[in-house]
This record gives structure tokens, sequence and C-alpha cells, in this order.
């Protein structure tokens, strides 16, 4: 039986390709959390936006507030969470990879 | 388990870990302490992957003579790898070609596998260590 999976992505796909890597990896039943200067992920005119939008997503909206981003144009399938549904994910899923 | 078993007496427990390697060498020390992870998992009996995918698969490169750079060989560390029975070494096919790279270009015998593979493959796993 394959387990769940919580992908963590903390770099912007402007200038690195770990959210590429993951989607790479992702599966059906897993989700996507994008923090720190990962919520850069959430842009509409990021890099890999297209490859993003038949997966479960969501961002910390702290980090998005933080660097100005809720003002951008955002994927509209993005949930935005604070760090205690965070915790609540990763209890969710079997698994956590951190793609740093 | 009976309260009266002493931790020695217990069966070991055996995890599939799957470790991920996905960092250039000599950039960093990350390579060093992966592989230092590596082999104390590999005394335990645990049951190891080896997954190599984007910049990782440059630690995997032959003729490596990080001497000048005052630097292990991560070559010579991952030829001790047969030494300890680590033999589930999976390198992804699609972070290979992006850098024009085949099997005949790296130092020990890998399995290469396809962006379906090796999520499979991960998704399999009891444990996740990322380097």
């Amino acid at each position: 039986m394959p387990h769940s999976i919580l992908h963590t992505v903390n770099q912007s796909p402007f200038d690195k390709n770990t959210l590429e890597q993951c989607q790479m990896v992702y599966k059906s039943g897993d989700s996507i959390l994008l923090l720190e200067d990962g919520v850069y992920g959430a842009l509409v005119s990021q890099p890999f936006a297209a490859a993003l939008n038949d997966k479960t997503c969501y961002a910390i909206a702290a980090d998005v507030e933080a660097r100005g981003l809720n003002q951008q144009a955002l994927l509209s399938h993005i949930k935005f969470i604070d760090y205690n549904r965070f915790v609540k994910l990763c209890t969710e899923c079997d698994l956590v990879q951190s793609w740093y | 388990m009976s309260s009266n078993q002493t931790p020695a007496a217990q069966k070991p427990v055996t995890k599939k870990i799957g470790i991920l390697l996905r960092h250039s060498p000599y950039g960093n020390n990350l390579t060093l302490e992966v592989l230092d992870a590596v082999l104390t998992s590999a005394a335990y009996d645990q049951s190891l992957s080896l997954i190599f995918m984007g910049d990782g698969i440059f630690q995997l490169l032959k003729e490596q003579s990080p001497q000048a750079i005052e630097h292990k060989s991560i070559e010579k560390k991952l030829a001790s790898f047969a030494i300890y029975d680590i033999d589930q070494v999976y390198v992804c096919a699609y972070s290979l070609q992006q850098r024009q790279l085949t099997a005949a270009s790296l130092s020990i015998a890998v399995t290469i596998l396809e962006e379906h593979e090796l999520s499979e493959l991960i998704h399999q796993q009891e444990t996740l260590l990322s380097f």
C-alpha cells in the first residue's frame, strides 16, 4: 500500500527547481505545502504553475502576506493556511518530504 | 511485547528507508553527512534505497579528484557501499537526460528509473530522509 506524502517546498520556483522535482514525485493523495520563499510558487506567473493545477496545494498565509503576494495574481486552487493547520497536515499524511 | 524483555532481546526493527540525494557534492557537507547516515543505517540492517535525483546525480560521476580543494572523495565513499551490501541505488532518468549523462558516466552500478517508477518507489518507503 503506497503511503501519502506531504511535500514541503521552501524555495522560489523562479530560482530553484525544487517545486519541479516535487511535482515529478507527487501522486494523487499527496499534498504540497509552500512555505518561506516557496510561496512564490503560489503566483500565477511562476514557471511550473500549469503542472500545479491538478494537485492539492497549500501555502502558509503569513509567508504570502509578508512578501506582499496577496496583492498579486495567485493560483486560485491553493488553500492559505496557518501553522496549526500545517501541523495537522503533517499528522494526516504518512510521510513528510522536505524539498529544500 | 512483554515487560520483562530487555532491549537486547527485542527483535531488531527493519524499516524501509528511502534516502533522497538531490544536491551536488563538494559545495557543502551534506553529501558526507548523508553517506555517514547511510553506512550507519546499513550496519543496523535497515532496508535502504538510495535515490539520486537532480544535481545529486553529480555525486556519482567517475574520476573525482577533490585533493586540491581539501575535501574527502565522495566517489571513494560511494565505492564502500558494496562492502555494506547497499545495492539498492536508483537514479532518475530525467535528471540524467537533462545533464546529458548515461550509466557509463557513473562510478557505481545503478538502476535507472522513469519518473512514475521513481514516484512509486518513494511512496513505498516507511521513512524518507532528504539530503
